[in-house]
């Protein structure tokens, strides 16, 4: 991916957080970290489990706040506007800032198509030809033609993998800027896994994607930028080639050459 | 030599006395089902007998009819309320509300459910006029309203986050994610709930009825109300020492028994369909309606400790009322015991007997006091505000459950 994209130029930073600190209702998660989420590329945050990685990420869209017991500290800017400012509406940052789960998660109650139109009517938005913001969505998603044939079956019919393209084409139809995505391959097979990594490079087209994972490979393979994250803290920010061959970082070294984690 | 011969003569014999008191709890609770199901017989009967004047729909029609009325008068008013109490405690509640309202809910639901109906009555009546059918539709409501809600807020609660998560990561407000996706993945467990509900109000009126020999005239609101006044006429003379021996010579009986009984299914029942469709009855019936086991525990206060019975005999009849469910919990006990702990203590070489007595046991004894207290307390609890309500002069049935058993 990597050698696909130079980095001639740099791209214009889509977010930025800043001094951003976070806690649950037991410990400090986040310790201070300020970080840039380059627009149109894939952004990765690796560290071993339980270094805050995805707080982190949920940060990004104001989702750590609704953890009972949870505090956010800082700074996010998202277009240089600080997300976090008194009087942000925080259903508006998380339709401009989309989300994919760990585990797939469509509404079960709903069919194919009415999870992708899900996102508007829970906004009370009107959809302007439904039929085509679903295809387009689920173009997007690399799902349409699997699907199309049949969009009134439940989203919970489809396989996980296909589940979790759901998702993401769920998350797609709201139109949002930036995509989370928080290990969305840790619980799929490693054929469906290689299919959304697929997908990220076409999503990388349209979007600015920041993406979790424990797996350092995936970060090698999918992302421009990688962020090593331990015990909350940012330990190293760079062009993901870099962080792979020559890290600065003795932590980052040992962690990616396999010394623990 | 010698420990070996007993050993493997305790290993032929105490799987017996295990099963026999396995066999005890379901027995009783079969007992308790088929006493109720000879005397309800008994009430249908009545009711194909007794003639309607001339001019008046028959018996069962009209009591058909009343109840149809009654049950859609009592869903509009337990609905909303009902809904709206579950969807508050367990989406919007804070954790210290949620501590105190639940556990709340969760009791009043255990109520016996006349109770409730009673006190509506005995409110509403003045206002709005005795035998009415908006009046037993309200209190029939009023009797549904904490099972529906403590059900339905349990049912919304196992709604899985994640999905609220999805929502909330689409820029839903919490009031749409509640409305568009809880409530919708939810609304078969709540349908159920109100199922449920009505079903056991309305059963448990019944029984009351039955049980306090009336015949099937009237409306039901009528029943509830001579029904609690027969109780208030009745008076209720317990000591406080009675209650207490009785209570503890009660659990003398029932705690080991039911400890045999849950040790029996859980650690050597054979694993046949046929045992777990017995087991399946068993626990169904252990489930019965609150009225039953409060009906029965006021009896046995008020025959024995009232007149001057045999306190063994009442310790008796309490330990069977306690038997089944007392079982249920303690297999739920034996259950919580990690199976690692059973092969380890085999892997060294002990029997199954000995693994039982010298490590399942012991690691399961803080569940099996807490299952002995929680079984005691619901008996209480349900017989407590019958007996408040005024000592119920029940002749027959326990008495026949004691012979029968």
């Amino acid at each position: 991916m990597t050698s696909d994209h130079p980095h001639d130029s740099e791209p214009p930073v889509k977010m930025k957080a800043e001094d951003l600190r976070a806690w649950t209702d037991r410990e400090e998660v986040i310790r201070g970290i300020t970080l840039r989420i380059a627009d149109k590329r894939i952004t990765a945050l690796m560290g071993p489990s339980g270094c805050g990685k995805s707080p982190l990420l949920r940060c990004l869209n104001r989702m750590h706040e609704m953890t009972p017991g949870s505090r956010v500290e800082g700074r996010v800017l998202l277009d240089g506007k600080d997300i976090y400012a008194p009087g942000t509406n925080p259903a508006e940052v998380r339709r401009r800032v989309g989300m994919v789960f760990k585990k797939p998660n469509p509404f079960p109650h709903m069919s194919v198509r009415d999870n992708i139109l899900a996102g508007l009517r829970l906004n009370g938005l009107p959809a302007e030809r439904p039929d085509e913001l679903v295809e387009r969505s689920l173009q997007k998603a690399a799902l349409w033609d699997e699907v199309a044939d049949d969009l009134a079956r439940p989203g919970t019919s489809l396989s996980r993998g296909q589940q979790q393209r759901l998702c993401i084409a769920r998350a797609l139809a709201l139109g949002p800027e930036v995509l989370l995505m928080d290990e969305p391959t840790s619980t799929l097979d490693p054929v469906a896994t290689s299919r959304i990594e697929d997908l990220l490079h076409e999503l990388r087209e349209h979007v600015a994607v920041v993406i979790v994972t424990h797996n350092m490979q995936q970060a090698a393979r999918v992302s421009d930028y990688t962020a090593f994250i331990h015990e909350g803290d940012l330990v190293e920010f760079d062009r993901t080639d870099r962080i792979f061959t020559n890290p600065r970082e003795r932590r980052t070294e040992d962690y990616v050459t396999g010394k623990f984690g | 030599m010698g420990t070996r011969v007993t050993r493997s003569l305790a290993d032929v014999v105490v799987p017996k006395l295990l099963f026999l008191c396995a066999l005890a709890s379901v027995l009783a609770t079969l007992v308790i089902a088929g006493l109720l199901a000879a005397e309800a017989l008994g009430f249908v009967r009545t009711l194909g007998a007794s003639r309607p004047a001339a001019g008046t729909p028959s018996g069962l029609a009209s009591l058909l009819a009343g109840t149809v009325l009654a049950t859609l008068v009592a869903v509009l008013v337990a609905l909303p309320l009902g809904l709206a109490a579950a969807i508050y405690l367990s989406e919007f509640a804070g954790p210290r509300a949620r501590r105190i309202l639940a556990p709340t809910l969760d009791g009043l639901a255990s109520l016996p459910t006349v109770v409730l109906g009673y006190l509506a009555i005995a409110l509403l009546t003045p206002s709005l006029g005795a035998h009415h059918v908006l009046l037993s539709g309200v209190a029939l409501g009023v009797m549904i309203l904490p099972y529906f809600a403590a059900q339905s807020a349990h049912v919304i609660s196992a709604v899985p986050q994640n999905l609220r998560e999805g929502a909330y990561a689409l820029g839903a407000s919490k009031l749409a994610t509640v409305n568009a996706i809880v409530l919708k993945s939810a609304r078969g467990g709540i349908g159920a709930a109100l199922l449920f509900a009505v079903a056991r109000a309305l059963g448990e009126v019944m029984i009351l009825v039955i049980i306090t020999g009336h015949t099937p005239q009237g409306g039901w609101d009528v029943w509830v109300l001579e029904a609690s006044s027969h109780l208030a006429r009745a008076s209720l003379s317990v000591t406080i020492e009675g209650a207490l021996a009785l209570v503890a010579l009660a659990l003398g009986m029932a705690v080991p028994a039911s400890i045999g009984a849950a040790a029996w299914l859980e650690e050597y029942a054979p694993r046949g369909k046929r045992m777990s469709r017995v087991e399946k009855l068993a626990r169904t019936l252990a489930a019965a309606p609150p009225i039953v086991y409060g009906l029965l525990g006021v009896a046995i206060f008020v025959r024995v400790l009232g007149s001057g019975e045999s306190t063994i005999a009442g310790a008796a009849m309490l330990a069977l009322l306690l038997l089944p469910r007392m079982t249920t919990a303690f297999r739920e006990a034996l259950r919580a015991v990690p199976g690692s702990l059973r092969e380890a203590c085999l892997a060294l070489g002990a029997d199954r007997l000995r693994t039982l007595r010298e490590v399942v046991l012991p690691a399961a004894m803080p569940d099996i006091w807490r299952g002995a207290l929680r079984s005691l307390a619901r008996a209480a609890v349900e017989t407590a505000p019958l007996a408040w309500i005024g000592a119920l002069s029940l002749s027959a049935l326990p008495w026949k459950l004691f012979v029968a058993a």
